[in-house]
């Protein structure tokens, strides 16, 4: 990291080789396509060979570092109006869900293709911030710490998010469901 | 949103327990919690959250992305550091944050874009379509295998191309029938597509050869049925009964091709897409004396309508068209009207035996986009099942 911030080009390959599928991995569940999600994650990586001079070493936060990076563009898209077209085709799971602010819920358009689909389906089901969370502690594996960083939010806040995540789940999943 | 003492308490306590690095650890530290050390339901939510924990990954690994695209984006950063520098070296001019100045991917347009990106997905930057090219009648993805084809077929930019493609899709239907051939449950299912998928092809490429005037349109058919002819012969050989007799059907129809080919080479100067019958096959190829000028016009047209009717005939159509009679370009040749050669208007692909699969020409390309794009939302949306 210090390399990279030294402007070693391999050293911020080796960044990119370590992070490429956490960061493309949780563009994709944001805007459920694959195209778009190359286009934010080449965004992302540019952004951050721009900004990592800036950024004071915090060791393993370096993954969810990138996940702001993507979290603010993926924001933005959204605010953009450019996704109106993909949400209209993703648009099946969405019809009772309680909150649906500008953060959607286009994670259902990789539903189908995935197994487990009652998981994610259930998951998708929760509002935007518990959705994130729980994306962020279990299907990207990061700590309280780093999702409380990605998420810009303080450690305490995150444990009650989790804590009302995974409660929320509990009910939404089926009667008698096991993994 | 008051999250109560209580409830944060719980939050914490659900959080260091889940975060506990091994069971026997969980064990001790919710006996330190002694005092309510049995508690249900944060022992339900623990058992969730572990499950999370376990299968979440699971669903993530199913998303990676492109290798192609892998490669690509670390080269664009790579050349970029070289040429900007990183971090600390990258020089001031290099911010305004947000103006992609280094040659983003796409967006011409949204519409465009996003047709592009949704068929980008389709025609094999996805894993899932380019799993599904080895996919096999009765597979879980040879319906993305199919539907990848009409993709393909949809975006063609013309009807040589659409035809060399059905072609090709024939091809693969053959090796698909040959792999099934041992449990040839489908098979017919599977001849069926690819009789549809050759008399297609041949149809497009030999009204092209006619309207173009191109002989060399033809080659493609020719070098089909030369790879497909004996390829079939050994199929129906291996099998028994019915399925043996649907194969020799298939055998019939690219024998009827060979022959149609052979012949229509043979006659292209002197068949018009003007006036020359149609049929599965496409133009029926005219005798060099019915062409318009000469008096015979009215016989042998209404021949070649005869011809036309017997579609089952395995032989070719027109008497005379013995081997080794040549019947080169004749006097009649130099009869032919001066229009003649001009591209004239496209024979109607009435007797196109699947319709559906082939979309009006988007030879056009002006005024193609709004249905250009329906087709691609709508063959996505099939893929989708919805």
């Amino acid at each position: 990291m210090e390399h990279a911030q030294n402007g070693d080009a391999e050293a911020f390959g080796a960044l990119y080789d370590r992070y490429l599928d956490t960061v493309f991995r949780y563009v994709y569940f944001r805007v459920g396509n694959r195209t778009l999600a190359e286009d934010l994650t080449q965004e992302v990586f540019l952004r951050a060979l721009k900004r990592i001079g800036s950024l004071t070493y915090q060791g393993r936060d370096l993954g969810a570092w990138l996940v702001t990076i993507a979290r603010n563009l993926v924001a933005d898209h959204f605010k953009s109006g450019r996704h109106r077209l993909e949400v209209a085709t993703a648009d099946v799971l969405d019809t009772d869900r309680e909150e649906r602010g500008p953060e959607g819920s286009p994670e259902t358009a990789v539903v189908e293709k995935i197994t487990n689909t009652t998981l994610l389906e259930a998951v998708t089901r929760l509002n935007p911030e518990q959705r994130e969370c729980i994306m962020l502690r279990f299907l990207h594996g990061f700590s309280v710490a780093e999702t409380a960083r990605a998420m810009g939010k303080n450690e305490g806040a995150i444990k009650a998010l989790q804590y009302r995540a995974v409660r929320a789940l509990a009910r939404l999943l089926p009667e008698g469901f096991t993994l | 949103m008051i999250f109560s003492y209580f409830s944060r308490r719980r939050a914490d306590r659900f959080a260091q327990l889940l975060d506990a690095p091994d069971k026997a650890e969980v064990e001790s530290n919710a006996s330190a919690y002694h005092h309510d050390a049995h508690d249900p339901e944060l022992e339900k939510l623990l058992h969730l959250g572990r499950q999370l924990r376990q299968q979440m990954p699971v669903i993530g690994d199913q998303v990676r992305p492109d290798p192609d695209f892998r490669a690509r984006l670390r080269q664009q950063l790579m050349d970029t550091a070289a040429a900007r520098g990183i971090g600390v070296t990258a020089t001031q001019e290099a911010e305004p944050d947000d103006a992609p100045q280094t040659t983003s991917v796409r967006r011409p347009g949204l519409r465009l874009g996003l047709a592009f990106a949704a068929l980008a997905a389709l025609l094999g930057l996805t894993g899932v379509s380019a799993a599904s090219g080895d996919a096999l009648p009765g597979e879980a993805l040879y319906g993305v295998k199919r539907q990848t084809e009409r993709a393909q077929l949809a975006l063609a930019g013309s009807d040589v191309n659409r035809g060399q493609l059905h072609l090709e899709f024939a091809r693969t239907r053959l090796a698909e029938a040959v792999a099934i051939a041992d449990n040839p449950r489908l098979l017919p299912d599977v001849l069926d597509d690819m009789d549809e998928d050759s008399t297609a092809g041949v149809f497009l490429l030999t009204t092209a050869a006619v309207d173009r005037g191109e002989p060399s349109l033809l080659d493609a058919v020719d070098a089909f049925t030369s790879q497909q002819l004996p390829e079939v012969a050994d199929l129906a050989d291996t099998l028994e009964g019915e399925f043996r007799q649907r194969a020799l059907t298939s055998l019939d129809l690219l024998n009827r091709i060979q022959d149609r080919s052979a012949e229509l080479r043979r006659l292209l100067p002197c068949t018009s897409s003007d006036s020359a019958e149609v049929d599965d096959l496409g133009p029926l190829p005219q005798r060099c004396s019915a062409l318009p000028a000469t008096d015979e016009e009215e016989s042998s047209s209404s021949e070649n309508r005869d011809s036309g009717s017997q579609r089952g005939n395995d032989t070719p159509d027109t008497p005379d068209a013995s081997p080794g009679q040549e019947v080169t370009p004749t006097p009649s040749d130099t009869s032919m009207p001066p229009s003649d050669g001009l591209p004239a208007t496209p024979t109607p692909p009435s007797i196109l035996p699947s319709p559906s699969t082939v979309p009006p020409s988007s030879d056009a390309d002006s005024d193609d986009d709004s249905g250009f794009l329906e087709d691609l939302l709508r063959i996505i949306g099939d893929l989708l099942g919805r």
